[in-house]
């Protein structure tokens, strides 16, 4: 197959997000992406886009040029700013940005572009460069994958995962073996796996009524990622009638603890 | 082409409220969301959110930005979210972010409703 590609100029505005997104998601159909991975790429693209208008253009006076593109075997897409937005950056200081980001997996921190998780995650690779009209250019490619990524590893586990309104009362002792568990620190989003594996092995291997504790006393931050694992050793342990402890946490893992809601499923000590 | 959605608000009973929404929901439509949910907020006695996605084909990351102050929100005053109906495409969003495992989920409103009765 001969390479297509497609080129378009678009106004910069959000209203046409929605434009945009489906074009790319429908050309990566065309391209011969599974429909998860269509899925998928239409958000980075959806990201890319209003990257491009909110920091890196101004509205409805700039236009932002696309291209989109794939052949036998990948596909990509570019986008381009002018760079007149009202927060501009280098390439300098957007690398730098979305390197940091990318160790806090903040996909929900879109200020200051922060498309870290889902371009390291969801694409092979991606350039940011120097923009032929004085902005910045972004661009992504992707091997093309004709089948769908497996479904995610927690969703099974966190269906209907009650939260109860109380921790548990302190008479309710778990009759199985206690058996602590000390985390290292996270570095990077990428090792949060090979943390919890034995912790996971652990949990599933425990009896009935086990009390697991965990020390977090050299976690220093968690993020979204870690959380969701303690839930499902949460869920492993709890389906066995048996409890988790987190304990030595610091005050920030304590925060975030409780903003979203573990704090009150298991018990936390000093 | 611009974003089409739609949203509905029901109150089950005093303290359950329910939102469906539908479509594509981007930056331009989370106002409207944001708008559908305020006075839910406001209202004291409600305890329990359920946002029924079952028609949602798209949210990008404002939305999901958005999810995660509801729930912290609604969980800082001893209220929760859950969501229902999820697709495929949501599902793998929401799990990238770690999310799916904090927020319940059902595979519909209806055992939402069911399930938070106790």
């Amino acid at each position: 197959m001969n390479r297509q590609t497609f080129q378009f100029t678009v106004p910069a505005t959000l209203r046409l997000s929605a434009m945009v997104r489906n074009i790319a998601e429908e050309i990566f159909c065309m391209a011969g992406f599974s429909k998860s991975w269509c899925s998928r790429l239409k958000l980075v693209v959806d990201e890319l886009f209003m990257n491009a208008v909110k920091y890196g253009s101004t509205e409805m006076k700039s236009k932002v040029e696309i291209e989109i593109f794939y052949d036998d075997t990948d596909a990509g897409f570019m986008i381009s700013d002018d760079g007149t937005g009202t927060q501009p950056m280098s390439v300098k200081e957007l690398r730098a940005t979305i390197a940091a980001n990318a160790d806090h997996n903040q996909i929900t921190s879109t200020h200051g572009r922060g498309l870290a998780l889902i371009a390291n995650l969801w694409t092979d690779g991606f350039t940011i460069d120097q923009g032929p009209q004085g902005g910045i250019r972004v661009s992504f490619t992707k091997k093309i994958v004709t089948t769908n990524p497996p479904p995610p590893p927690l969703t099974e586990l966190a269906v209907g995962m009650h939260v109860p309104a109380q921790p548990p009362a302190a008479e309710e002792k778990p009759k199985g073996p206690a058996v602590t568990v000390r985390l290292q620190a996270l570095s990077d989003q990428y090792n949060i796996e090979e943390l919890f594996t034995p912790v996971f092995e652990r949990a599933q291997s425990m009896p009935e009524g086990s009390a697991l504790t965990l020390d977090l006393s050299e976690v220093d931050y968690i993020n979204s990622t870690f959380v969701g694992h303690l839930a499902q050793v949460y869920n492993v342990l709890s389906k066995k009638h048996g409890t988790v402890t987190l304990a030595k946490a610091n005050k920030e893992v304590r925060d975030v603890l409780d903003i979203v809601g573990l704090g009150r499923v298991m018990t936390l000590t000093a | 082409m611009v974003s089409t959605y739609s949203l509905s608000t029901e109150i089950i009973r005093t303290s359950f409220g329910l939102i469906h929404a539908g479509g594509e929901i981007d930056q331009t439509g989370l106002p409207d969301l944001e708008n559908a949910v305020k006075p839910l907020l406001g209202n004291p006695a409600l305890k329990i959110l359920v946002l029924d996605c079952a028609a949602l084909t798209f949210i990008n990351s404002k939305v999901v930005g958005y999810l995660v102050y509801l729930h912290t929100t609604l969980a800082k005053s001893g209220r929760k979210l859950i969501l229902a109906g999820l697709n495929e495409t949501l599902t793998d969003i929401l799990s990238l972010v770690g999310l799916i495992t904090i927020l319940p989920h059902y595979e519909t409103w209806e055992q939402a409703v069911e399930n938070s009765k106790s």
